[in-house]
């Protein structure tokens, strides 16, 4: 790396002198740039592209710059004047000495066709005369309502993208999927890009309100331009810049935010119990008959039927209100309380000739909803700087530090498994003598308070973030020009926990004894860049071309240290713990990468586009045999509304493209290894090395209609296929090797994807506005080829992965609701369908009604019923009303019990404007596509969820206890807990009102219009809204391959007001 | 100007190729982290700390959460849970079923650790003697200055975990592949029926033993502690007495039923018992280098995990409520309270007071759906301390079972009092019960029982003092005695996803009919060819 860095510099240090020149007399361009309507449009950026020569406008839209006289032979040239969301402005001038005065009106690109994209493209390219699809989230789709998390900002606005916030815990990632499943087992996650730095850590970090925008590039079609890493898609985001403002304006904003998070889910649960309850109504009763509280081990079940032959549980009917004796607690009162939320920022910028700059600083406290927890809390600093030396060298560069820290106790899963448990008797705030609350407060249970950890377990994480990045661009020439540029990202993490001597477990445990934990990690990633450029038309051909050499490298190192008995109370220090129980880890890797590219795009007449691009990369990842591999893309674009025979003026643009690319994913730093584990004093046989290891490599064909019609509307429809090959999986190895497994590319997955987008621009007058958006994916996947064996994986293994599979399919026992899926030897009228929807063993002639009579004594439950003879022409029995597990024709009880991936997903995005207010709506929805509800299946183990209570139910709607223990299924994977997914959910609202400089100079005498540019009140509103049947606190769980609800920390409504103040 | 120009981005394209042509990026990148085959046998220190991981797999293979010690504990009715984990619950519900040997059973990991652990033992003790067969010599200074040659230390420990461990899948597995430091893995290696493996394992065994009384070593302490549970070190004695141990044990416990049982060589079995520890054999757990955390020694102490199953701790009784237990339907029975003679349920005259080896937990936190037959309200105090410190000894092979062993071979052999003498060394002193007598010698089917027949009694012997302790063992014995529910599988297949993984077709044991293997449904994947 450091000949790389050398030579980079040399380079630099080379070109500066041999191109240093003196100006001379020139000649200066002014204007003014408006909108349609006149309305000056300050910060347009007015320029001489082939010479790099121009300025941006100023306040009143004013622009003007000196052309030097070296640049001048009297020849023609462009002037462009670009505005976000404008169409380009063109004018033809003749460059000679003096001056040259050019207006310009420029018309709305409602339809963004001029809008430039950067991401996956040879140079800058505007989206008319993309190949392939890049979508570009604009600032007004993210600073509506930014979130402390950029990536969030995606949800429900982008088709064919996936994101998934499995867990509400303040802090907490998410999980991104651009398209359809690239592998199976090395992850899904795109390549994330922010300023030219490649992400070597979480997403977590960066701060939403830094974002300009981002862009898209979903799969190898576009993205083989990012070799060996980008199967799986890039997102690359851009930060605001001082160039945004006008010439020579100086922007301070004061951005506050304050407002509260709130659970706002029901509660789930059994508030009926099973027990004996004296005649009075007051106590329970034990199996002596006498009078007694809960906590007698002796408790009687009030089984309708003592007498009867099958189990008491059988004949157990949860449906009695606790006894007058017996307080219940609202376990969510007690559990969670609101937070209260704030972010601060300060941003200043500045835009003079030549040089801008953007400075933001920002405090940000989640706190969440669970109690004694203290949430999440960041601050971080960004700024940017762009610089134009000289007329031919322009310099940016751009610095973030962040520093935050998160109140982990229970990790991104863990409370609600003890949460749920608790009864509605128990007191979860109980004390005991020396005050300190209860870890078992259910004489019942072997489960703990939940609330214990969280007050009396401290532990913190720490994160340190530094990006920074350097571009440095040379244009000597209007035809060629050079870049060099650096990202560097370091990510530090620090993690303690400590347990008091004396921390309580319900089993015993050795951090009774106290302990204390400690461990550091950093990433640190270093990627830099070396780009050419050849831009030449000729006639009506127009071509860009780049060479390009990059390279990145990224350390990991990880200590742990720690451990369990603490010698004194309340020294948080590892000298403190016990010398005999310490223990320490490390973990040190490091990965290096360089690619080397030549791409170039062309295009005629801006009708016909084309578009190549070979990439060779290598990796110290791939096996020593496979270090190298080739990428490439092809794609082809016709614009056929630029054609002559284009029949109406209607459909402003029409445009078929086509691309197919390649690019590929790399396996983890261990895979090639040999290795043999250190442990212990001993050494033990791990993973047996592959020297042949090489990416999964990801080809995928793209194919799409973009149009625009009536000057409103526009419309895209994609469809892609992708197929990867060589996935990067574990192959087991027979016990006798010694070595369990080996990594290998050992399978291939296909998927496709339809996406298609909406954009209508129902309303634009000056004072009014109105788009909507809409978004359509559609996802199929299946794993064509497997050579290892099948194996059970993923989230509670109910993933099952083999060849022929879709991939997404869950696993586990399924309860039989049809008749047809009956064994042969059974008699189909000994059964009826239940109100669950199971076929259940009645009896012949009777229904599913029969199990008590009216007056609530026992008829059935608790007996057998003869549903057919065996082979050897004995009974077989069933219990009476219970469902049965389905086993299929193979014989197997392990079947298809769901999908996860949905039907479809549809988002939705109003931005509404009316003078000063805006209403900005985005709607996230998904149909189809199950969730398997785990949360729900452990309370079945202490019957605490709400279907358990029987109460008030119908006598024969009632359903004995036995009836939850089978559908519990001894926690194992099955049907009973596999839930529809589809949702819509009101995922942003916000409400904005700017008071501009006008408007303020209203009031008070015009005081605030000289102090403020700008006020802007608004009130957010996040996960207002949920429609869905599902039967958890959230639809929203899991991951995107993976769609297990565990318990984790919920989703909750967060609520704020923002004053936005300009200065 | 446009010359300079020009020649500029020529000097630029220039650069461009230098770097690209001149750079050589190294994507060699060694892993620091772990070291591979060539570096981790390459010193003859590594080859011996590999030697030590042996011991661990095999500890591990038995005992830890993974394994199978927990799924063997309920299957042979000394321990007691209905959890679902570890296949704790399937295995020991009732009516018994079949070992489910399809790789996607939920509990497939019990069976698969335990194979792989014990093939994990196999293959370092392997690499230990292919590094000695090809010249390695293994020595160290003392601190006298002496060279101190430690290779036939070596050879005689990696033969002892390979007799061991072959020993152990031998008893539970129905067949497994021989391998040792003479096979080629390359090649075709057949499946050997268990007896065969026994063969094998005793021969390794026995190369031990040959090594042992040529040579004076000590095994160092690290490699399985002995000494922090105050035991003696493994010297070359102490070593080949373990062998001459696990010969006995072996010998006797592969039988699968009461006709192989029967058929054992017992002259053997007791000639080789005789030759074996005069001390406890185990591991002293330091919550450090080892332990077993959530393993089967840790779950049985805990009451809200695992319970001593009454067919245990029953046969105790005295005031009828087991028998009274035995007589009620499975599905109908439930928990009771044990009143005995024997100081190791509870101390005399406080019957919930904490006896010597168990302790009264009258809180049973099982599903009543999931059978109240497995219902306890005891608990064994053997491995409390292991249990709540993570640190403490845990036995493998006692000189008590020992002497059990032993005594089974004198009354098969028709020394009843050298029987009695054997059962009364715990029975009077540990349990403070009446000496066994020869006054009823009875049969090897009699029911186990406190104060029944010598037979009767030994088995009850033979249950107090290896439970918690020799993980497994519970289970060999009672097939071998035929007192095991009908339908509990009496050995287990090779591995689902190992048979699978070798293209062999799946099999299992268990389930119906009197210890049938019955016809088992798993769907047959064919596994294309590697490539």
């Amino acid at each position: 790396m450091k000949r790389i860095l050398i030579a980079l510099l040399s380079l630099v240090l080379i070109l500066i002198p041999i191109l240093a020149s003196a100006q001379q007399r020139g000649l200066i361009i002014s204007g003014k740039v408006t909108d349609e309507e006149g309305n000056p449009l300050p910060g347009t950026n007015v320029t001489i592209k082939e010479y790099k020569l121009g300025a941006s406008s100023d306040e009143n839209g004013v622009y003007r710059f000196i052309v030097p006289a070296r640049f001048m032979s009297g020849q023609e040239v462009e002037l462009t004047a670009e505005f976000i969301g404008y169409h380009t402005g063109k004018e033809k001038i003749v460059l000679s000495p003096g001056t040259i005065t050019k207006d310009f009106s420029l018309k709305q690109d409602v339809l963004e066709m001029d809008a430039v994209v950067v991401t996956g493209v040879t140079k800058s390219t505007p989206k008319k005369l993309l190949p392939f699809t890049v979508k570009r989230v604009a600032e007004e789709d993210i600073q509506m309502d930014p979130k402390e998390n950029p990536i969030e900002n995606l949800q429900g606005k982008v088709a064919g993208v996936s994101v998934v916030k499995g867990s509400g815990r303040p802090g907490s990632g998410l999980d991104i999927r651009l398209r359809g499943s690239t592998n199976i087992g090395t992850g899904n996650s795109p390549l994330v890009i922010v300023d030219g730095v490649i992400l070597n850590a979480s997403q977590v970090d960066i701060d939403g309100l830094d974002v300009e925008s981002m862009e898209l590039v979903k799969g190898p079609a576009a993205a083989a331009l990012y070799g060996s890493r980008a199967a799986t898609g890039v997102i690359n985001i851009k930060t605001k810049r001082g160039s945004f403002l006008a010439q020579g304006q100086t922007r301070i904003i004061l951005r506050n935010e304050y407002g509260f998070e709130l659970p706002h889910f029901k509660p789930y649960r059994n508030e009926s119990h099973q027990y004996k309850v004296d005649p009075t109504g007051t106590y329970f009763v034990n199996t002596n008959g006498d009078s007694c509280g809960i906590e007698d081990p002796n408790l009687a079940l009030d089984d309708l039927d003592p007498s009867g032959e099958g189990l008491p549980v059988e004949r157990t009917f949860i449906d009695k209100k606790y006894p007058s004796s017996i307080k219940t607690y609202d376990h969510l009162k007690q559990f969670y309380r609101p937070g209260q939320y704030f972010r601060n920022t300060v941003t200043l910028s500045r835009n003079m000739p030549g040089s801008n700059f953007r400075l933001s600083i920002s405090n940000l406290k989640e706190p969440g909803i669970m109690k004694y927890l203290k949430g999440y809390g960041r601050q971080n600093v960004r700024i940017n700087i762009d610089n134009k030396l000289r007329d031919d060298l322009s310099l940016n560069v751009g610095a973030y530090f962040m520093t935050s820290w998160r109140h982990s106790p229970f990790g991104d899963s863990g409370p609600l498994y003890d949460f749920f448990f608790m009864a509605p008797y128990t007191n979860l705030e109980a004390e005991d003598e020396n005050g300190e609350l209860l870890i078992a407060p259910d004489p019942r249970s072997n489960q703990e308070n939940p609330l214990y950890p969280a007050k009396y377990l401290k532990d913190r994480d720490y994160r340190r973030r530094l990006m920074g990045n350097f571009n440095l661009l040379y244009s000597p020439t209007n035809w060629f020009n050079a870049e060099i540029s650096f990202g560097y990202d370091r990510s530090s993490t620090f993690n303690w926990t400590y347990y008091k001597i004396g921390y309580k477990t319900m089993l015993s445990d050795p951090t009774n004894f106290g302990g204390y934990y400690r461990n550091h990690s950093f990433t640190e990633g270093l990627n830099g860049d070396f780009t050419v450029s050849f831009l030449k038309s000729f006639k009506d051909l127009s071509t860009k071309t780049d060479l390009h050499i990059h390279y990145e490298e990224s350390q990991y190192q990880y200590t742990y240290a720690g451990g369990d008995s603490l010698i004194v109370a309340g020294v948080e220090d590892l000298s403190n713990v016990n010398p005999d129980m310490r223990y320490v880890n490390s973990t040190q890797t490091e990965v290096r990468a360089i690619g080397y590219y030549a791409s170039t795009h062309l295009d005629y007449k801006e009708k016909y586009i084309g578009s190549l691009l070979l990439r060779y990369d290598g990796s110290s990842l791939f096996g020593e045999d496979e270090r190298y591999h080739l990428y490439y893309r092809g794609s082809v674009a016709w614009r056929v509304s630029e054609e002559p025979f284009w029949f109406t003026d209607k459909i402003n643009e029409f445009k078929l493209r086509a691309s197919y690319g390649t690019a590929g994913s790399r396996p983890g730093f261990y895979d090639q290894y040999e290795t043999f584990n250190v442990g212990g004093g001993a050494i033990s046989k791990g993973r047996l090395g592959n020297s042949k290891l090489k990416p999964a490599f990801a080809r995928e064909l793209e194919v799409g209609v973009e149009m625009a019609f009536l000057d409103r509307f526009s419309f895209e429809i994609t469809y892609s296929t992708k197929d990867t090959k060589d996935q990067i999986l574990t192959v087991p190895l027979a016990g006798y090797m010694g070595y369990s497994n080996e990594v290998a590319n050992a399978g291939d997955l296909k998927s496709s994807t339809i996406e298609a987008e909406l954009q209508a621009f129902v309303i634009q007058k000056r004072d009014m506005s109105w788009s909507i958006g809409a978004n359509f994916s559609r996802i199929r996947e299946e794993i064509t080829k497997l050579d290892r064996p099948p194996w059970r994986g993923g989230a509670l293994d109910a993933f099952y992965f083999k060849e022929g599979e879709v991939h997404g399919r869950m696993y586990g026992h399924r309860w039989i609701t049809k008749y047809s899926e009956l064994p042969e030897n059974y008699n189909k009228d000994a059964f009826d369908k239940n109100d669950d929807g199971y076929l259940v063993p009645v009896g012949e002639g009777n229904t599913w009604k029969d199990g008590l009579n009216s007056d609530g004594t026992i008829k059935y439950w608790g007996t057998d019923v003869v549903v057919g003879k065996d082979a050897d022409g004995n009974d077989i029995e069933l219990d009476w009303g219970m469902p049965i597990k389905y086993v299929d024709d193979e014989g197997s009880d392990f079947v298809v019990i769901g999908n996860v991936i949905p039907d479809f997903t549809v988002g939705l995005t109003s931005n509404f404007r009316w003078k000063g207010l805006s209403i900005y709506m985005v709607i996230d929805s998904q149909i189809g596509g199950d969730i398997y509800n785990e949360t729900r299946q452990w309370t079945y183990r202490e019957y605490r969820w709400e279907t358990h209570d029987q109460r008030g139910k119908k006598y024969y709607e009632k359903k004995p206890m036995a009836y939850y223990d089978i559908l519990y299924d001894t926690n194992d994977v099955n049907s009973e807990f596999v839930e529809n997914g589809t949702y819509v959910k009101l995922r942003e609202l916000s409400i904005n009102y700017r008071f501009d400089k006008k408007a303020l100079s209203g009031f008070a005498g015009g005081i605030f219009g000289n102090i403020f540019h700008a006020i802007t009140f608004g009130v957010r509103g996040r996960n207002l809204i949920t429609l869905t049947k599902y039967s958890g606190f959230d639809p929203e769980v899991g991951n995107v391959e993976q769609r297990v609800d565990n318990y984790v920390y919920p989703h909750f409504r967060q609520i704020t007001g923002v004053v936005e103040i300009e200065l | 100007m446009k010359l300079s120009k020009l020649f500029t981005s020529c000097a630029a394209l220039i650069l461009i190729v230098v770097l690209i042509s001149g750079c050589h990026i190294d994507l060699a990148i060694k892993n620091l982290n772990a070291p591979d085959r060539a570096r981790a046998l390459r010193n003859p220190g590594d080859v011996e700390k590999l030697l030590v991981s042996s011991f661990k797999s095999f500890y591990y293979a038995l005992t830890t959460y993974d394994g199978a010690g927990m799924m063997l504990t309920t299957m042979a009715d000394y321990g007691s849970s209905s959890w679902g984990n570890s296949g704790m619950r399937d295995m020991s519900s009732e009516p018994r079923v079949a070992w489910n040997n399809d790789p996607s059973y939920v509990y497939a990991y019990a069976l698969k650790y335990f194979w792989d652990d014990m093939y994990g033992a196999i293959s370092s003790a392997n690499d230990m003697l292919i590094s000695i067969k090809d010249g390695m010599k293994f020595y160290e200074v003392s601190s006298t200055g002496d060279t101190v040659y430690n290779t036939n230390r070596n050879k005689a420990w990696a033969k002892f975990m390979q007799g061991i461990a072959y020993g152990w899948l031998s008893l539970l597995i129905d067949k497994a592949f021989l391998v040792d430091e003479d096979t080629d893995l390359e090649g075709d290696i057949p499946a050997s029926g268990y007896k065969e493996v026994l063969d094998f394992a005793i021969k390794k065994l026995n190369d031990c033993i040959n090594i042992c009384s040529a040579n004076t070593f000590t095994i160092p302490d690290d490699w399985a502690p002995q000494s922090g549970g105050g035991h003696a070190v493994i010297d070359q004695d102490r070593l080949k007495r373990l062998c001459y141990s696990y010969i006995a044990r072996f010998t006797a416990a592969v039988a699968r039923n009461k006709t192989e049982r029967d058929a054992v060589d017992w002259s053997s079995v007791k000639t080789n018992a005789e030759k074996g520890i005069q001390d406890d054999f185990g591991v002293y757990n330091d919550w450090q280098i080892w332990w077993v955390s959530w393993g089967l020694q840790w779950m049985i102490a805990d009451q809200s995990w695992m319970k001593v199953d009454y067919r245990l701790i029953g046969p105790a009784d005295t005031s009828g409520a087991y028998d009274a237990w035995l007589a009620t339907d499975v599905q109908q029975r439930n928990v009771f309270d044990v009143l005995s003679y024997d100081r190791r349920v509870h101390p005399a005259g406080d019957p919930h007071a904490d006896g010597k080896y168990f302790y009264y937990t009258p809180d049973v936190f099982f599903r009543i759906s999931r059978g109240t037959y497995h219902f306890s309200r005891y608990n064994c105090k053997k491995t409390l301390n292991v249990h709540d410190t993570g640190t403490g000894w845990v036995t493998l092979l006692s000189t008590r079972e020992l002497d059990l062993l032993k005594a089974e071979a004198e009354l098969r052999l028709g020394n009843a009092q050298a029987a009695a003498d054997l059962i009364n060394k715990t029975r009077t002193t540990i349990g403070e019960l009446p000496a066994a007598t020869t006054a009823n010698v009875g049969a090897v089917t009699d029911e186990r029982k406190w104060n029944g027949s010598l037979w009767a009694m030994l088995k009850y012997e033979k249950g107090m003092e290896t439970v918690a302790e020799a993980f497994g063992i519970p289970l060999t014995d009672r097939r071998g005695w035929q007192e095991l529910p009908k339908g509990t599988p009496l050995q287990f297949p090779i591995p689902g996803a190992e048979l699978e993984l070798l293209m062999m077709d799946n099999y299992t044991f268990g389930g119906s009919g009197e210890y049938a293997a019955p016809k088992f449904n798993i769907r047959r994947t064919v596994l294309p060819p590697r490539q």
